[in-house]
């Protein structure tokens, strides 16, 4: 006979916990390049965020892809989503420009143009 | 009939937990400029194209020579195929875009050059008042 309200706030700290940590998950920690003062972070749904490590991995939705699987994703996500597709890059600053190029080389082959990069606010 | 005192502890503990001193994130957007086409960002558009009273501004960025240790040179800039400063940069974008004409810049950082710089260059171009702001890539 466990009370109603145990069971109400078990679900609460469940859907709390993972809701927080599917958050986190595509949001590797790195170290962005500054800019000056921009619009802040949208929370978009449905936006693929596409993380570059300083070790230049490339990492999508929590595991890393190579150049093929990438493409591949890319081009799913035009299909999926059409006019609507947007590509969310979180680069490390230090990354070299010629890892981020296939990236949106792939991006505008595949057809999305709403391409964002992340910065962090200069200090 | 749970205590108040037992409520305030759980939800203090749980944002004490996934509360994450994180700094907060700023996005700029982009767009793209393939070489031997148009820009991804009309793909979608009419085919007709808009005539530009200017041309494309190229500004390339090359890697300062003798680049290989951890404190890295600044780049070398080339506007349009002349060598410039940051601040000569800075000047004469500021100059293009009071005179009222948005030509598309186009930002084409070579092999060696970082990230963080090229955003560094996008963000003299936005500071300067011009809006089309493309990286480029070169065609496969």
């Amino acid at each position: 006979m466990t009370p109603m309200i145990d069971v109400v706030f078990l679900l609460i700290i469940f859907f709390l916990v993972s809701s927080h940590l599917a958050k986190r998950e595509s949001k590797l920690p790195l170290q962005l390049p500054t800019a000056s003062r921009q619009p802040t972070a949208k929370l978009i749904v449905g936006r693929l965020v596409i993380n570059v490590a300083a070790d230049d991995s490339v990492t999508v939705g929590g595991s890393v892809v190579n150049r093929d699987q990438l493409a591949t994703v890319l081009r799913v996500h035009a299909a999926e989503k059409g006019a609507d597709a947007a590509v969310h890059i979180r680069s490390d600053s230090s990354v070299d420009y010629a890892i981020a190029e296939p990236l949106l080389r792939a991006a505008a082959q595949a057809g999305i143009s709403n391409i964002t990069f992340a910065v962090q606010e200069q200090r | 009939m749970t205590a108040m005192i037992d409520v305030v502890f759980l939800l203090l503990v749980f944002f004490l937990w996934t509360s994450s001193f994180e700094k907060p994130e700023n996005e700029i957007t982009s767009a793209v400029a393939m070489s031997g086409g148009g820009t991804a960002s009309d793909s979608s558009q009419s085919p007709a194209p808009v005539p530009q009273p200017f041309d494309d501004l190229i500004i390339t960025l090359s890697p300062a020579a003798g680049d290989s240790s951890p404190s890295r040179l600044p780049p070398q800039l080339r506007l349009n195929d002349q060598p410039v400063t940051q601040e000569t940069l800075r000047t004469r974008l500021q100059q293009i875009a009071t005179l009222g004409v948005q030509p598309p810049v186009v930002i084409t950082p070579l092999p060696g050059v970082t990230i963080g710089e090229a955003i560094k260059i996008h963000d003299i171009a936005k500071l300067a008042g011009l809006t089309q702001i493309l990286m480029a890539v070169s065609e496969d």
